[in-house]
Formats: structure tokens, C-alpha cells, sequence
């Protein structure tokens, strides 16, 4: 990976294709940990939508397709941070072939991490958002 | 005993606040022509808004973010635009004929051109924002709005043949005049289920700080707030349909509906039209204008809150003031009321699936709303509902051409 | 601890140490590095970010329609993650919005347009 800056909303969406050019699908979300002051990046999550992958529908039909489908439409792959390759934004690669990489699923509490039960205490801090601030 | 009075208090703003141009001139335009069956349309609009109203409320109370937040939290900016641009499109002229609706019952009752109260009209909108809060907005002018029952009286008043009534409720194919049937019972859905209606209620909740234990609340509220105010809609169609129909009026002019209430309540009924009108118009006015603030500001994450000072909120207070003053200006310069509110409602129809579609996943993400997301039955309400406005979509462009005045 | 860029992160609302609504983040800056993970270092907030999102020749309108007028937009602001905490719902910076380019056309409107209006 070379050094640089690399923007991250430009990202979101692409294909990825993998070592050997095949596509592997569109990246959808980088998952970090917070070490030492630091987000270092851990995996890219890229979902894979077999047939319907050339549509890029953006979240909102990735949303829907998962609705409607369940775990059958969608599937996913994780790719560690040391196999891919921002060296061209435009055109992410996984450097090792699709076959190689774990799937979305496979470890537990994936994919769409599910929040703990928004309890009363969120709403607070949502009401001070909305009653204006101290100018 | 505080959550009956909230209760209470939520069905009864929710009933005076119910009608506006767009429903009034709409069932006025469906009871002149078809009688009573278009009343089918009316119950799938109110039933409608009522599954979105719900929605929208258990997803700001629960997440304690709007819809408009949460379009673009879980869709991005790239998504969120679409809704915006759209609804901010529709939403303005939608306010316009709104601003048309009280500047012609003042025409009315003065016999001064509606022209020349449109910019009155704004401005005064303008202020009861800039001066008001959150809640005497909202409750305001829903309370005044409750002169609308005089609908219901008036139509109770007529006895007409429930058995007729209750007939119209069945979806029935028109015996003629099909493109106009059609045009109009799209009009009537956009009347019912404008986007504005419950992205406003969302912003609302937020507003008034709802929580998880709000949510029983927001059921009955949606539930049997726009069940009553689907009543309202109802007993305008149901007098035009017996005082319209019979002496062969066609509404094409804010005039002739005019002589709705006469008929039944003399001069007092005229009087109480244009009351109703009025306040129903000017309420649905404020109500537009900051639903388009909030649309922007959620969007882009600016400080938003009618609670506050106006200081507070710079860019906020300014959308909304150029957006009420903008729209007086189209009536101002005199593009006809009535054709603007058909058009707009038709409009509000066709843009219904970029708001609808995307509740779907929003109120099914559980990481969103966690326990609380949507039942079997809410799902496949939701669903019925998306492809209703996907149908209507398609047949917005041919209905306006065929159907259109 | 956790951060996923577009569920966390992306689109949120910033507030900032006096919990005003500074705006959203529209984009988010990856260092990468040479041998090691990158590195979400920052994350912005200005209208030429998000225009740029939008993809397709209206994006490219936009991001003209910025260049042409800079003034339409606030400028960028940017955020070092370092000061950032997210909460999956808002993010919030330790440091007061109000001198940021993100606030720029709030503080200009607050000062010229809105203050002069009897009632503010």
C-alpha cells in the first residue's frame, strides 16, 4: 500500500475486483479499532450481490434487496486490510483471490451489527440537539 | 391522566389540522362529479398517511432522529438529495396554493382580489414562525382548524343514504369520464398522504422530546387522529356529492365551492366555509414552511428548532422565510389557485415513492430501531402502500394529460 | 473499540463541545501508509465534499457551481479524528464550532440578515 490520503465517501460504492480482475462486489463499509489514539482501519467489508451486482443502486437498494431477500440475496466478503489495494481509488483490488476471503457471516455479529435497544437515555441528547444552542 | 390529555390533545390537532386546499377542492372536485364513489380513495389516503404518520413517529421517538435525518444518515447524501430536491419542489407549490387557499377565502369575504392577499398572507405566516414556538404553532392553528367539523354537521345535516355512502367505500370503476375519475382519485391520494404531512410529525416528535414511552401514544394518535380527520375529508365529498351532483355544478373556480354550505346552513355556512378554509389554509401554510426548513436543515445538519429564537438558528429561520415569502409571491403575481392545488396534488402523488419506499428499510433496520421495528402487518401495509405509489407514479404523467382541466 | 466509517461515522451530525449542530460529515480522509493499516485520520465537512458524492454529471455540476462561486459553500473544515468521539448517532469534536468555516454562513446570516429583523 503506498503512502497518501485517500478519500473515503469517493470509495464507498466502487466495485472491488480481486487479484485476478474476477468482482468481487461493492464496497460498503471500513470497519477500524481504536488503538493507541488512533482509528486504524481493520477490514473493508465489500457485499456481493451475484446477478444483481451491476446495478449500483446505492444503499437504499442494497437496503431493500437485504430486506426483501435476507441472508440468501445478500453475502459479503471481508477483507483484512492488508489485502487491499487503495493505490488507484477508482478501481480498489483485493490482492488475493476471492475464493481466500471470509465471507460476511461467517463470525458472528456481522454485517449489520444490531445496537443495543436505543434506551431512553439517547433521547436526551437528541433533545439538546434540537433545543437550539446558548448563541 | 397526563398521557389521556396528551393523547386527547394529539387526536384533536390532528383533527383540526387535517384539512387544507389540497383535500378540500380535491373531495369538493370528486362528490360534483362522481357522487360518492370516490370515497373509496379517501380511505386509502387516510389509511395511508396513518400507517406513515405511525412510522414516522415511532422512528423519531425510539431513535430520537426525524425521517429527514435518517434518509440521509442511512442512505448518504447521494441518496438524500433526491428527496430533498423533490420534496422541497413539491412541498413549495403545494404551499403556494395553500397560501391561494387563505388568500381566496379573504377574497371571498371581501370581495378584494386574492392577489393582493397573498403577500399579507405570507407575512403573516411568517411571523407567527418567527415569533412563535413549536407548539403554539402546531396546536394554534389545529385548534382554530377544529371550525372544520362544521363539515361533518353539515353533512350529517343532508341524511344522506349511508347505505349509498357506505357503498362508495368499495373501489368501483366510473361509469364515465374515466380519465377524470382516475385524475382525480390520484389527486386525492396526494391529497392525503403528502410527504410534508409526516416528515413534519417526525420533526415534531423530536421537538417535543418523544420517547419509547410516547409510543402507545403515537399509535393511537396516528390511528385515530387521521381516522377523524379521513371523517372530515369524507363530509366534504358527501355534500358535494348531494349539493353539487344533483344541480349538475362542476368546481372549476374556488367561487363554487363556496356554495358548498349554504345549501344546508345558510349564510352562517357561508360564513363557516371560508372560515374553514382560511384557517385550515393558513395552518397547512406554517406547517409546510417549516417542514421545508427542516427538511434542509436536517439535511445538512444545521441547528434547527422552532423552540428557539430565530438568532439561534440563522439558516434555518432564513429558509423559511424566503420559502413562505417566495411562495406569496406566486400567488401574488396571480397563477390560479385552483389549478395550482390539482396540479400540486397530482404532483405530491407522483413523488410519493422516494419517501415511502425508503421507510421500508428504515423502519426494518435493527440496528435503527431495534425492538421496535415493524410487525408483519406494518410491513405488508408498507409494501401494498409502495406499490400503490409506484402504480400511481407511472399513471401520473397520462392522467395529467387526459385527466387534467 | 469499534468505528465503522459509514454506519458511524459517515453523514452523522457533528456537535461540538457547546453541543451546537456544527453540520454533517460529508467526507472522511484515510492516511494510508507504506507496510502498515491505514488510518482514518480526519473527516470533513464542506459543500465541495458532499458535491462531489453525487456522482454523475450532476455531481460535476455542483463541484463547478462551488468553483465558480466559493462563496456558496463554507470552505472545509476539517476534523482530526484524534478529537472525535461518535456515539453511532452524533458525533462530537472537543472544540467550539463557532470560528470553523463549517459555521461561517450561520455566524455571517446570524450578524447581517437575521439580527436585524425586529423579534430574533
Amino acid at each position: 500500500m503506498d503512502a497518501g490520503e485517500c478519500r473515503v465517501e469517493l470509495l464507498i460504492g466502487r466495485r472491488v475486483a480481486d487479484a485476478s480482475g474476477e468482482v468481487v462486489g461493492r464496497l460498503e463499509e471500513i470497519v477500524a479499532d481504536y488503538i493507541d489514539g488512533e482509528y486504524v482501519v481493520r477490514e473493508f467489508h465489500v457485499g456481493a450481490y451475484a446477478a444483481l451486482e451491476r446495478l449500483g443502486t446505492g444503499m437504499l437498494g442494497r437496503g431493500l434487496l437485504r430486506l426483501i431477500g435476507g441472508d440468501r440475496i445478500y453475502t459479503g466478503y471481508i477483507v483484512p486490510w492488508r489485502h487491499m489495494d487503495l493505490s488507484d481509488p477508482e478501481r480498489p483490488r483485493v490482492t488475493v483471490a476471492k475464493a481466500e476471503l471470509p465471507r460476511i457471516g461467517e463470525r458472528p455479529n456481522d454485517g449489520s451489527r444490531p445496537r443495543p435497544a436505543p434506551a431512553q437515555r439517547s433521547r436526551p441528547s437528541a433533545t439538546k440537539l434540537r433545543t437550539g444552542s446558548e448563541s | 391522566m397526563k398521557r389521556i390529555l396528551d393523547l386527547t390533545l394529539g387526536i384533536v390537532t390532528s383533527i383540526g389540522g387535517f384539512l387544507e386546499a389540497g383535500s378540500i377542492i380535491t373531495a369538493v372536485q370528486a362528490g360534483a362529479v362522481f357522487g360518492y364513489k370516490l370515497l373509496w380513495t379517501i380511505a386509502l389516503g387516510t389509511l395511508g398517511l396513518m400507517l406513515l404518520v405511525e412510522q414516522s413517529g415511532r422512528l423519531a421517538a425510539v431513535t430520537g432522529r426525524t425521517v429527514g435525518d435518517a434518509l440521509r444518515e442511512r442512505f448518504g447524501i447521494s441518496f438524500y438529495i433526491i428527496p430533498l430536491v423533490t420534496g422541497l419542489l413539491v412541498s413549495f407549490l403545494v404551499l403556494a396554493s395553500e397560501i391561494g387557499g387563505v388568500s381566496l377565502a379573504l377574497q371571498m369575504a371581501t370581495g378584494i382580489s386574492f392577489q393582493w392577499w397573498a403577500m399579507p398572507v405570507a407575512f403573516a405566516g411568517w411571523f407567527l414562525l418567527w415569533k412563535g414556538n413549536f407548539g403554539i404553532v402546531e396546536k394554534g392553528s389545529s385548534l382554530l382548524g377544529l371550525v372544520t367539523i362544521v363539515f361533518v354537521v353539515a353533512a350529517l345535516k343532508l341524511h344522506p343514504d349511508w347505505g349509498r355512502v357506505s357503498a362508495g367505500l368499495l373501489p368501483t370503476a366510473p361509469d364515465h369520464d374515466a380519465a377524470r375519475y382516475w385524475y382525480i382519485a390520484v389527486s386525492i391520494i396526494g391529497a392525503s398522504i403528502s410527504p410534508y404531512l409526516y416528515m413534519f410529525y417526525s420533526s415534531g416528535a423530536v421537538e417535543d422530546g418523544w420517547g419509547t414511552d410516547d409510543l402507545s401514544t403515537n399509535k393511537a394518535t396516528a390511528v385515530l387522529g387521521m381516522s377523524f380527520g379521513g371523517v372530515l375529508s369524507a363530509a366534504v365529498l358527501i355534500i358535494a356529492a348531494l349539493v353539487f351532483l344533483p344541480r349538475g355544478i362542476q368546481v372549476d373556480r374556488y367561487e363554487q365551492a363556496g356554495l358548498l354550505l349554504p345549501p344546508v346552513l345558510g349564510h352562517t355556512g357561508f360564513v363557516l366555509f371560508l372560515a374553514s378554509l382560511g384557517i385550515a389554509c393558513f395552518g397547512a401554510t406554517t406547517e409546510i414552511t417549516l417542514a421545508m426548513a427542516y427538511q434542509l436543515a436536517q439535511g445538512f445538519g444545521w441547528d434547527w428548532s422552532e423552540n428557539a429564537k430565530p438568532k439561534q438558528n440563522a439558516r434555518f429561520s432564513l429558509t423559511y422565510t424566503v420559502t413562505i415569502l417566495l411562495a406569496g409571491l406566486v400567488m401574488a403575481v396571480g397563477i390560479d389557485p385552483l389549478e395550482l392545488t390539482n396540479f400540486s396534488m397530482m404532483l405530491t402523488a407522483a413523488s410519493l415513492p422516494v419517501t415511502v419506499i425508503p421507510m421500508f428499510v428504515l423502519m426494518n433496520d435493527e440496528a435503527l430501531v431495534g425492538e421496535h421495528r415493524n410487525r408483519w402487518f406494518s410491513n405488508a401495509a408498507l409494501g401494498a402502500l409502495s406499490i400503490l405509489t409506484i402504480v400511481v407514479l407511472l399513471s401520473a404523467v397520462p392522467l395529467q394529460l387526459l385527466g387534467g382541466s | 473499540m469499534e468505528l465503522r466509517i459509514v454506519h458511524d461515522l459517515l453523514d452523522k451530525v457533528v456537535l461540538d463541545e457547546g453541543r451546537r449542530n456544527i453540520g454533517r460529515v460529508d467526507g472522511v480522509v484515510l492516511e494510508l501508509r507504506r507496510g502498515a493499516a491505514p488510518v482514518v485520520s480526519a473527516f470533513e465537512i464542506g459543500g465541495r465534499v458532499w458535491a462531489r458524492r453525487l456522482g454523475g454529471r450532476i455531481g460535476r455540476w455542483a463541484v463547478a457551481l462551488g468553483a465558480r462561486w466559493p462563496a456558496l459553500g463554507n470552505g472545509v473544515t476539517r476534523f482530526a479524528m484524534r478529537d472525535v468521539r461518535t456515539t453511532g448517532i452524533t458525533v462530537s469534536v472537543k472544540c467550539d464550532g463557532r470560528p470553523t468555516p463549517a459555521l461561517a454562513w450561520e455566524n455571517w446570516l446570524r450578524e447581517h440578515v437575521i439580527s436585524r429583523i425586529p423579534g430574533a
